[in-house]
């Protein structure tokens, strides 16, 4: 191919291996169909489609050990005694992890991996289906072995837009000659004389019987001198040469085969569509099926995350510039309060702020992708983990509609993961238990996603045996987490709490599958990352809830604006549960915590500025926050509050000034830098800073270093 | 040979230090700067440069001075740091001085035993001597200094030591 064809071929082979991905993926799913149901025909029609494709695209792509290996199960698929199978999903399952580890090699530039393994279960499979074999033999004898490569066909379109004949040559070896592979040997130099040769069948490593060698040559030459070429005394007894017609056709793919002309004894079947009908279903479902994505891809754009990001964020830049735009429009109503042209200024605003929504509504839309994504590799996920748990589970998902932003996807795949074996290998019971309980001897693992308010939740749950809160307890304080009189008087859900904890881990003893304690801890902190939230819903016996909470996007948030020491903060307003008014007199300290009393509850407070002096009047107003983070409430006292914006956030990624307290940043309309809170870094602050000397108070979170040695002495005085 | 070396003055309290005209990205005046907890006590806050959030180092408090006193003069040198913008406030940047690379002394070895390793020489400019740095190592020095400061260990001690344990939690 010329040259120019790389950065092409390297643009095919990237869409090759997403595709790829997908048929992987699909195939997994026909796999556990047809594990659930053996003999399903459509499930065995789907596979043989599937790997018929996968076959194809990876000519296409040249990548020839993995289109032979699909064309070799495509064939033993294709027996009809296949079909009743037993073990045709588990070849299907290994077909999958098998070319799933071939592509990973090939994209990395790697050796191949060993495939034995499925090449061994292709032939048993092939084996076992003897009687239906030999039938098609008897039809045919080389009806499965001139079938040339998508790859090879394009070697022949090739040839013809040189202006080449092609020739399709089929030579008999001559039964006395005693080594066929040097009369192979001898037949490829004796044709390179004369041309190129573009494919020989049977493959040099293939061990199928070499009687007969079929082979597509490029050449110049006329007939006859191709033919002399051939006659190889006492090596080649037969010959058979036939010019390929088509080179008027357009190249297109897996459009023109080599079509067969008068001496050729077994005919060479064709894909083309209207061409001659072969008994073969197969051909005729790969080209149906490559002509139904055909019209799907028309409508379906693959676009770089990249490319959308970048237009997301210039979409952050407009609704900047908008709220620029308010802010001179206000000043100038209120220097110019009886000019007519404000009205004019009003619509159009309103207008560009309607179009500016819409916009972004839309940008965020293209983000969007069903969870069914992520959902759909956990089927084949629970089966292994349950097979090697020796347990029994069913696997029921709903709710897989649900959208949720691609980067948000991405980002819970790997805590998802770990609360579905944690599920299987922990929280559901093997059969033996399971029936003793009086439960069904099949545990049932169910995921879920639906829309909330302003979030998307996704749970796991299982009806296992739950988790015990009062053996997380134990574990507590054995591991010196907690001590004895902390745990009394710990709620339930404060203690499942620990299981997030980095290294915790409830299980008795560590499987391969999952020993606790990073897995969970991964859940928390990804969760955190993503301003999401995880809750726990168990109970003992009956199994286990996990929910996730997720904010429908990363990028726009709507937030609280408030001061504290002058300066002004955000927080993301879905944390926030109510905002209280008090009096400094109000405020009570229980245990070395400022709490305030609301509604008959007592909410242990922070406050984020300084405490005042002993001069600052008692009777000051304050406002406090009510935070929500599950079961807990943290009051946040600030000085005063600005009002509610949407902010794009920008990341503080800066080394610098990096500080787990604040979660982001954004720009306000006046081209202020408002920063984000990260009311979980100030919970857990809040927890680890605990004065116990009476009169002291926890304060000053938001106050820099230097700021703080120069506090007024009273709060200073945090004590051991 | 006799090359100039364009060296971008600056002031910082009495002195005039000096950067290559090629390590600055641009110069500021000082907008807001908006404080970020918890940060060291020369990391003056963060600014909005265009739309692009930068992070600000009061170069008068890193060099050790006490007392600082905003005034009009003042600047902020946004320099380029391995990809990423960062600001210095200075009390001035007013000139341009070309130095002939033949007045450039290499930096006394007693600055770098002594940690000023941010020093990479002294220029002579009409009878006054200029402190040249390097922007990057000034800023890697800036970032070291926090983690080993942030460093040790997770005490209660107060609110500052509070501080530093939560941040090496991380």
């Amino acid at each position: 191919m010329s040259p120019s064809s790389d950065e092409r071929g390297a643009e095919l082979r990237q869409i090759f291996f997403e595709s790829a991905q997908e048929l992987l993926q699909s195939l997994n799913e026909e796999a556990l169909k047809l594990e659930k149901h053996p003999g399903d025909g459509e499930a065995v029609r789907n596979i043989r489609r599937v790997v018929h494709t996968l076959k194809g695209d990876a000519a296409a792509c040249g990548f020839r050990e993995l289109s032979e290996l699909a064309h070799e199960l495509e064939d033993a698929l294709a027996l009809e005694a296949a079909s009743s199978h037993s073990a045709l999903a588990e070849m299907a399952f290994v077909a999958a992890d098998t070319f799933g580890n071939m592509l990973s090699a090939y994209r990395n530039k790697k050796s191949l991996p060993p495939t034995e393994s499925l090449r061994r279960m292709v032939k048993e499979l092939a084996g076992s289906a003897g009687s239906g074999k030999r039938r098609r033999k008897a039809s045919g004898e080389a009806t499965a072995a001139v079938v040339w490569t998508e790859y090879e066909q394009l070697a022949v379109q090739n040839a013809f837009s040189q202006g080449k004949q092609v020739y399709q040559i089929g030579a008999r070896i001559d039964p006395q000659c005693l080594m066929p592979i040097a009369a192979r040997q001898l037949l490829l130099n004796a044709l390179s004389g004369v041309g190129e040769v573009l494919g020989v069948r049977p493959d040099a490593a293939s061990r199928a019987e070499r009687k007969r060698l079929d082979l597509l040559l490029a050449s110049d030459a006329p007939v006859e001198q191709v033919t002399a070429r051939c006659r190889i005394p006492t090596v080649i007894s037969q010959v058979k040469v036939a010019p390929v017609k088509g080179g008027a056709k357009p190249a297109k793919k897996a459009a023109s085969r080599p079509e067969p002309r008068k001496e050729i004894e077994a005919p060479v079947r064709l894909a083309e569509k209207g061409a001659v009908p072969t008994p073969s279903t197969a051909e005729n479902d790969g080209s149906e099926t490559a002509q139904a994505s055909a019209a799907v891809a028309d409508n379906i754009l693959r676009v770089d995350a990249e490319r959308i990001d970048n237009v997301l964020n210039l979409v952050g830049e407009l609704i900047i510039g908008k709220s620029m735009l308010q802010q001179a429009l206000n000043e100038f109503a209120r220097r110019h309060p009886k000019e007519a042209l404000r009205g004019r200024f009003t619509d159009a605003m309103a207008f560009q702020a309607r179009v500016l929504n819409d916009l972004q509504r839309s940008v965020m839309k293209i983000r969007m992708v069903p969870v069914e994504q992520l959902f759909r590799r956990f089927p084949r996920m629970v089966r292994d983990v349950a097979r090697q748990c020796g347990k029994e589970v069913e696997l029921v998902i709903s709710g897989q509609d649900t959208d949720l932003d691609k980067s948000i996807l991405d980002a819970i795949a790997e805590p998802l993961t770990h609360l579905v074996r944690n599920a299987v290998s922990h929280g559901i019971e093997d059969a033996y238990e399971r029936k003793r309980q009086g439960k069904a001897a099949r545990g049932s693992l169910h995921l879920n996603a639906y829309h909330q308010g302003n979030q998307v939740i996704v749970e796991v749950s299982d009806d296992g045996r739950g988790i015990d809160a009062q053996k997380v307890k134990a574990k507590a304080i054995e591991q010196g987490l907690l001590t004895r009189e902390e745990a009394v008087r710990m709620s339930e859900t404060e203690a499942l709490e620990f299981i997030f904890r980095p290294g915790f881990s409830t299980a008795d003893e560590i499987t391969e599958i999952s020993g606790r304690g990073v897995g969970m801890d991964i859940v928390q902190s990804v969760l955190q990352r993503l301003k999401g939230r995880v809750e726990i819903d168990t109970h003992s016996g009956r199994g286990t809830t996990f929910r996730l909470k997720l904010p429908l996007t990363l990028a726009i948030i709507k937030a609280l604006l408030f001061r504290v020491e002058h300066r002004l903060y955000a927080i993301s307003l879905n944390t926030v549960a109510e905002i209280a008014r008090a009096k400094e007199s109000d405020l009570h300290q229980v245990d070395n915590y400022e709490v305030l009393q609301i509604r008959n509850q007592v909410l242990p407070l922070v406050r984020l500025g300084r405490a005042p002096g002993a001069e600052a009047p008692a009777a000051g107003k304050i406002f406090v926050l009510v935070m929500a983070m599950g079961e807990r409430r943290l009051g946040l006292i600030v000085d005063a509050l600005v009002g509610e914006e949407e902010l794009v956030i920008k990341a503080l990624d800066d080394q610098s000034v990096a500080t787990d307290l604040v979660s982001g940043a954004s720009i306000l309309g006046d081209g202020r830098v408002v920063l984000i809170l990260n009311i979980t870094a100030i919970n857990e602050r809040y927890g680890k800073s605990r004065p116990s000397e009476a009169g002291s108070v926890a304060s000053g979170l938001l106050l820099s270093q230097g700021e703080r040695t120069s506090m007024p002495q009273r709060s200073t005085e945090v004590p051991q | 040979m006799n090359r100039d070396v364009h060296i971008v003055g600056f002031q910082v309290g009495r002195e005039t230090y000096g950067v290559p005209i090629t390590s600055l990205h641009e110069i500021v005046r000082v907008p807001e700067i908006t404080a970020v907890p918890d940060a060291a006590e020369y990391m003056e806050g963060v600014i909005n440069l265009r739309g692009k959030i930068v992070s600000v180092i009061d170069l008068r408090k890193r060099f050790g001075e006490k007392k600082v006193t905003p005034g009009k003069r003042n600047r902020i040198l946004v320099v380029e740091h391995k990809g990423r913008l960062s600001g210095l406030i200075v009390d001035s940047a007013t000139e341009v001085l070309k130095i002939p690379a033949a007045d450039i002394e290499a930096s006394p070895t007693a600055f770098a035993e002594g940690g000023l390793n941010c020093v990479t020489g002294l220029g002579k400019y009409k009878g006054r001597l200029i402190v040249l740095l390097d922007t990057a190592r000034l800023l890697e020095f800036s970032g070291l200094k926090r983690k080993e400061e942030t460093g040790e260990g997770a005490g209660q001690r107060g609110p500052a030591a509070e501080a530093r344990g939560a941040s090496a939690g991380k």
